[in-house]
């Protein structure tokens, strides 16, 4: 198991190294930041003096190589868009945003998703189960941006029931403000771990020991709350897991039309305004939630089943 | 039984009932109420922001004495607005900063709230009118600048008068090449900048710097000599600005920033000398997505919105108001690019086309103008006779009329006369005219893309071949400034620049640019070095402009005016300038 884990974290760091080369190398690709700084009138001269400034002056290699210690001492580089400010201190600041807004998007996904699948499921057929996988195949065909769109005109323009976007003031605003991006960024995650309830627990209700316990005359909530349940979870838990990891990283397309200002804003505002060390620590942060996710997951499987580390 | 009665469809839709209206009633408590909603007689409580932000505040802090001369001009009798915080938002800005070094122009719209300039221009004509500065003149060679400031004029925050002593601190600073900001260039130029007393200053430049004034104004060419505390720079350091409120003069004080959201303002705990705001707090929030921003001020969060012109019938459509700005300042054209016309430029391809001025008017006249307006400024836009220059009211002294008697001729839409003009410059169907347009998106500025993208429906059917290629806007100021721009056009709007400045920024000796490099430009900048009157510029300015207007050294589209779509219920009317370097004359909407 030790052998195990240290060969998946090795795996790990070669996956997070190979995303900061390359996020470094599309950043560059994209041109450099003093053009869009400089006013029209700036000077060749300036513009020189800009790029000694920011390092872009300096070899590729050179550059990246700077990044890279600097990553490993700490330092993520100074921001160019917010002057003063590191790249660390700027998502440190918006990370509780995303995290409370993904957290939300979770716990409702999670909470829906699996009493609607087993409702689904148990009524198979009837007009609960075609709504649901109705709802199943939109929440996952449907842009979440149009989705979210459509809430704001819907749900907060029209009805005036929430507010269009931004994050609030906390407490009871901060959530209010909260809650039609955590539907947005949720929906699909929502729609398919229903799905994947509905179809894992369908199984479930066609086995032999299933049938066993209806024979027996087993009270029909009890052989679904407590026989099917516990067996049928086992597929959408695994995927919510991972839909964890997908949630924050998503939360770029959410945050930038609800104009709520966590981690994905800034990743996209990093990028207009060519803002390296911002887009590059934000993607190598990304990288690191998704990669230490998935090195957790791996894990536990392979501490649920010994078969797999065993291979 | 009863377990069975719980797994029922009426359980389930009861339950699901039950949460949605829960959801539904603790949603609805607290919908932020319309602005014109807002109760006239307890707004304050309502709205005052959450916390204190902190934010560090200066040592010397104490209520400043009210001013003792108020311009009577300026008084307005206040009327009760409807709402206490006025929001307003744009879309994103390239740098969150309270820095003012080091930006570009569009970084400006973030101070303007709270900042003065010593010369204000005419919203209508673009005439100086005293600000700060209550008179100036110049030496009859125009190298010296004599400037009186206004007396009783007060920093915020407790920092004192306002002085000659920080007006020549941001100049010095300006001129620091580590500054790299728009108007760097000028002030490095500058020999001295001498203090007389608290309330005279004579800047002494090098050269003749007729464009003095515009320079120190609220005009795009200006928009730098900010009216910060020279005392609070010295205490708290550049490098530290953002963290401090920053201290200047203008009837709203600056009061805190949420990075990645807005910065609010609130008005000034006195009588301001100038004008007394109508809100109590003023808010600029940066939303991206335009269609957010809409939602904003239909669903009464925001008063105030930059919005595309076809997204505003949307807004109109729903009671909400566009205030167009008081003149046309910005204009649209298109670009040729490649026109380094400088003897012995390497840079210079002979084989561009459009280097044959036949193949310029061209493509002049091929475009259908009206057509055009209808498009992208659905008919608001103005005719336009000559880029960077020339607008009938703002440059009165250069504007020609004979150019409009002329235009049918020299510009008017004539495929036919389009055609046969390539032909005589060798360029048919054997033969077509190649062009890669590229085009680029800036924030807040729609037309561009929009012109480019209407351009091959007119120069297809005349045999030109047009490309177009998205680039992004920092690469195309990088081409620009590299000269690389070969056998390409671009579309660009300008805002309104007097014709020195424009002289200035077009002679090859001075451009990084690199519009249209040409030995007649440079031949005038040099002349403009020597003379002292304004009247000897315009007489320059006519014969640049009339070269431009015959050489077609553009495709000129039109002038527009910026407007901002706002909520009725919370403001009246508003007298601004253009996108950007507005100011806040805003009249609400009362109860």
């Amino acid at each position: 198991m030790q052998r195990y884990i240290i060969v998946r974290g090795f795996h790990a760091i070669i996956t997070l190294f190979a995303i900061s080369l390359i996020i470094f190398a599309l950043t560059r690709a994209s041109g450099d930041p003093a053009g869009v700084l400089l006013p029209e009138e700036a000077t060749m001269e300036d513009y020189e003096r800009l790029r000694a400034y920011w390092g872009l002056d300096q070899p590729l290699h050179v550059q990246y190589g700077v990044y890279i210690r600097n990553v490993f001492t700490g330092n993520l580089g100074e921001s160019i868009k917010w002057p003063g400010r590191s790249a660390g201190e700027l998502i440190l600041q918006r990370l509780p945003a995303t995290a409370k807004l993904t957290l939300v998007a979770f716990t409702v996904s999670v909470m829906l998703a699996l009493p609607l699948g087993i409702l689904s499921a148990v009524k198979k057929d009837s007009l609960w189960d075609a709504g649901g996988k109705l709802f199943a195949l939109l929440g996952q065909a449907v842009p979440n941006f149009w989705l979210a769109i459509m809430m704001i005109w819907i749900l907060a323009v029209d009805w005036d029931l929430f507010p269009t976007s931004g994050k609030g003031d906390g407490g009871w605003d901060g959530l209010h403000h909260l809650i039609l991006p955590a539907i947005a960024l949720g929906a699909f995650g929502l729609a398919a771990g229903m799905r994947l309830s509905r179809s894992a627990m369908l199984d479930v209700l066609d086995s032999e020991y299933v049938k066993l316990a209806r024979i027996k005359g087993v009270p029909e909530w009890k052989i679904i709350w407590k026989h099917c349940l516990r067996n049928a979870a086992l597929v959408p838990i695994t995927y919510f897991g991972i839909q964890f990891a997908g949630l924050i990283t998503g939360s770029v397309i959410t945050e930038t039309v609800f104009a709520y200002p966590g981690v994905g804003l800034l990743a996209i505002e990093a990028i207009r305004a060519r803002d390296f060390q911002v887009v590059q620590s934000v993607v190598v942060v990304f990288a690191f939630i998704y990669v230490f996710i998935s090195l957790l997951v791996d894990i536990l499987y392979a501490y649920l089943d010994p078969r797999i580390r065993l291979t | 039984m009863r377990n069975r009665w719980l797994l029922s469809s009426k359980a389930l839709l009861f339950v699901s009932l039950l949460f949605i209206l829960t959801v539904l009633v603790a949603c609805g408590a607290s919908a932020p109420e319309a602005p014109a909603q807002a109760p006239a007689a307890e707004p304050q409580a309502a709205q005052q922001p959450a916390a204190e932000p902190a934010q560090q505040e200066p040592a010397a802090a104490q209520e400043p004495a009210p001013t003792a001369e108020p311009a009577p001009a300026m008084e307005a009798e206040m009327a009760e607005p409807t709402v206490v915080r006025y929001v307003e938002s744009q879309g994103e800005i390239q740098v969150e900063t309270n820095q003012h070094c080091g930006g570009n122009r569009p970084i400006i719209s973030q101070f303007l709230p709270y900042v003065e300039f010593l010369v204000e221009a005419d919203p209508v004509t673009a005439e100086f009118n005293p600000w700060l500065a209550e008179s100036w003149e110049s030496t009859p060679d125009a190298k010296s600048w004599t400037f009186k400031l206004r007396e009783g004029v007060q920093f915020h925050h407790g920092y004192g008068e306002f002085t000659a002593h920080d007006i020549a601190n941001m100049a010095v600073a300006k001129g620091d090449e580590d500054c790299a900001s728009s108007t760097t260039s000028f002030w490095k130029e500058m020999a001295q900048a001498e203090v007389v007393d608290d309330y005279t200053i004579i800047f002494h430049m090098n050269n003749p710097s007729l464009p003095m004034p515009s320079v120190v104004s609220n005009l795009p060419t200006g928009l730098e000599l900010i009216s910060f505390s020279k005392q609070q720079l010295d205490e708290v350091g550049y490098e530290n600005f953002d963290d401090v409120k920053p201290a200047s003069t203008s009837y709203y004080q600056y009061m805190e920033r949420n990075l990645g959201e807005g910065v609010v303002y609130e008005r000034v705990p006195y009588e301001h000398w100038r004008f007394q705001s109508p809100f109590e707090e003023m808010e600029i929030r940066w939303i991206g997505e335009e269609t957010t921003r809409l939602a904003g001020l239909l669903a009464g969060e925001i008063h105030a919105i930059a919005l595309s012109r076809d997204l505003q019938p949307s807004a109109t459509e729903q009671g909400m108001k566009v205030i167009p700005a008081q003149q046309a300042f910005s204009q649209l054209s298109l670009f040729f690019g490649g026109m380094y016309f400088m003897p012995g430029d390497p840079d210079f391809d002979p084989t561009t086309p459009w280097a044959d001025v036949r193949v310029r008017k061209a493509m002049n006249k091929a475009i259908n103008r009206d057509e055009l307006n209808d498009f992208i400024f659905r008919g608001e836009g103005e005719r336009m006779h000559v880029t960077a220059c020339c607008h009938p009211v703002l440059d009165s002294e250069i504007y020609n009329p004979e150019w409009e008697t002329r235009w049918e001729e020299a510009y008017g839409y004539d495929p036919e006369a389009a055609k046969q003009l390539l032909a005589e410059a060798g360029y048919g169907p054997d033969n077509p005219v190649k062009v890669e347009m590229l085009n680029y998106r800036t924030s807040g500025e729609p037309e561009s893309p929009l012109a480019v993208e209407a351009l091959p429906q007119y120069w297809g059917p005349i045999g030109i071949d047009v490309t177009i290629t998205d680039i992004d806007s920092g690469a195309y100021s990088q081409m620009r400034r590299a000269k690389q721009i070969q056998h390409m056009m671009f579309a660009n709007v300008f805002s309104f620049r007097k014709i020195q400045d424009r002289i200035r920024t077009n002679a090859p000796s001075n451009t990084t640019s690199h519009t249209f490099s040409h030995p007649f430009m440079e031949e005038k900048y040099q002349e403009t070095l020597n003379v002292y009157t304004q009247e000897e510029i315009d007489a320059i300015g006519r014969e640049v402009a009339n070269f431009w207007y015959d050489i077609y050294w553009t495709i000129p589209v039109f002038w527009f005016r910026f407007n901002f779509t706002v909520n009725p219920e919370v403001l009246d009317d508003w007298v601004y300038l253009n996108r950007g370097y507005y100011w806040h004359n805003q009249v609400p909407a009362t109860q």
